[in-house]
């Protein structure tokens, strides 16, 4: 509760100094370009802290509610155990992304129904115990799905609505 | 040009002194690369921390830029303000210093530091260290010292005590949330601005090991494949079209202080 009070607080004093330095370069200069400009800049300030403060607040409920952290908030998998050279596991702009050089061995399970697609260039990989060729695959996960991986390269899993072979 | 000369004077202990330490960290890398053992790993790693601690100082010549141009409406320079010449002249001038300074100041950090790792046997392309150089001016040093330009001259367009340094940090503070609003924007939307290839950067076998890796050596850009498929230049472009914008800016400020 005291968090949304300090941001509405926090926000509220940075767009009065915003519109302050608005008013005071509109009308204490005689140079129109000063003038325009920075009401220009200090609108556009206090815009931004609008957006930012918004978005503070989204995740304020987000974190504060803990039905949604379960749901919306939390990854669409996690692995039982990794050993990967060079890897990445974690939001990338649309979409969750594991990505390795070298995925020596893992073992992933899905927490939730979600499209995804899945690439590597060698190696072997089993989707629920079926071993799939190197190449780029797409479908539906569902909950409690496993993936097996054992020494895979250039391995790329993508997880959510934007994944996609391209 | 004698505005040239004349900032080179004004602000000679500030460069001055930005080439000194650029050159004393160099004295000092060199001595300690050619007197170190067969294990790199201890001047590489000393490399990288002065590269944290040497990057941030070049914010002081948009610092004094900003404060020397915010104090010349009432200092003995003033008539520059009000002088025929146009105001194209004093802001080149004092961009071009600045950014000579900064370029020299970057350029000899990355060439020590290229030097450096390449001694310790990091392998790498040619063009990465002038490409990462070049990349780094572009899109932080130019639009940071024309924004210092940029914020002396809006306190210097407002009479003193009429809220000069409110004025200009607010609009400062708008400028930088627009630049990087537009740098998202840019890398997420436009998708014809082309992508950097990325750099080979082979790192050898001593160092790779500290990294828990025994099979040899590692190439990076092999690894940052799966994940990335090119550096963004989005960065680069909108520094250009803000340096720009703002360099605009600078130029109708200057010509309009006397106005104030």
């Amino acid at each position: 509760m005291i968090a949304y009070y300090v941001l509405a607080f926090f926000s509220a004093t940075l767009a009065a100094l915003a519109l302050w330095g608005a008013w005071l370069g509109w009308t204490r200069s005689k140079s129109p370009t000063a003038r325009y400009f920075v009401a220009a800049m200090a609108l556009a300030w206090v815009v931004f802290i609008g957006v930012e403060a918004w978005k503070s607040y989204q995740v304020f409920e987000t974190i504060l509610s803990s039905e949604l952290a379960f749901t919306e908030a939390a990854p669409p998998l996690y692995h039982e155990y990794r050993d990967c050279r060079v890897c990445y596991e974690g939001p990338a702009g649309d979409v969750y992304v594991v990505a390795a050089n070298t995925m020596q061995e893992a073992l992933y399970v899905f927490q939730r129904d979600a499209p995804y697609s899945l690439r590597f260039a060698s190696g072997q990989v089993k989707l629920n115990g079926r071993a799939l060729q190197p190449g780029c695959y797409t479908g539906e996960a569902r909950v409690k799905d496993t993936l097996e991986v054992t020494g895979a390269m250039s391995f790329r899993l993508e997880v959510g609505e934007e994944a996609s072979c391209d | 040009m004698n505005l040239v000369m004349l900032e080179l004077r004004k602000h000679r202990m500030l460069i001055g002194g930005l080439l000194l330490l650029a050159l004393l960290w160099a004295a000092w890398m060199v001595r300690l690369v050619l007197t170190s053992g067969p294990d790199p790993f201890d001047y590489l790693a000393i490399n990288i921390g002065f590269l944290f601690a040497l990057t941030p100082v070049g914010l002081l010549v948009p610092v004094v830029l900003a404060r020397a141009l915010s104090g010349e409406a009432t200092g003995p320079l003033a008539f520059l303000l009000t002088s025929p010449r146009r105001g194209l002249a004093h802001v080149s001038a004092r961009f071009g210093v600045a950014l000579a300074t900064l370029a020299l100041y970057y350029g000899a950090i990355v060439a020590v530091s290229a030097w450096v790792a390449a001694s310790g046997g990091i392998r790498y392309d040619a063009w990465l260290p002038p490409a990462a150089w070049g990349y780094f001016l572009v899109a932080w040093a130019a639009p940071a010292v024309i924004l210092g330009i940029v914020y002396g001259l809006l306190v210097a367009a407002y009479r003193p005590g009429r809220g000069g340094q409110i004025v200009a940090a607010a609009a400062t503070l708008g400028v930088l949330k627009t630049w990087s609003w537009l740098t998202q924007q840019a890398a997420n939307r436009l998708d014809f601005l082309p992508r950097l290839p990325l750099p080979h950067f082979t790192v050898p076998r001593e160092v790779a090991r500290y990294l828990g890796l025994p099979t040899g050596d590692l190439d990076l850009q092999l690894g940052l494949r799966a994940v990335a498929d090119g550096v963004p230049s989005a960065p680069v472009f909108t520094g250009l079209l803000l340096s720009a914008l703002l360099f605009w800016v600078a130029l109708r400020l200057w010509e309009e202080v006397e106005w104030a």
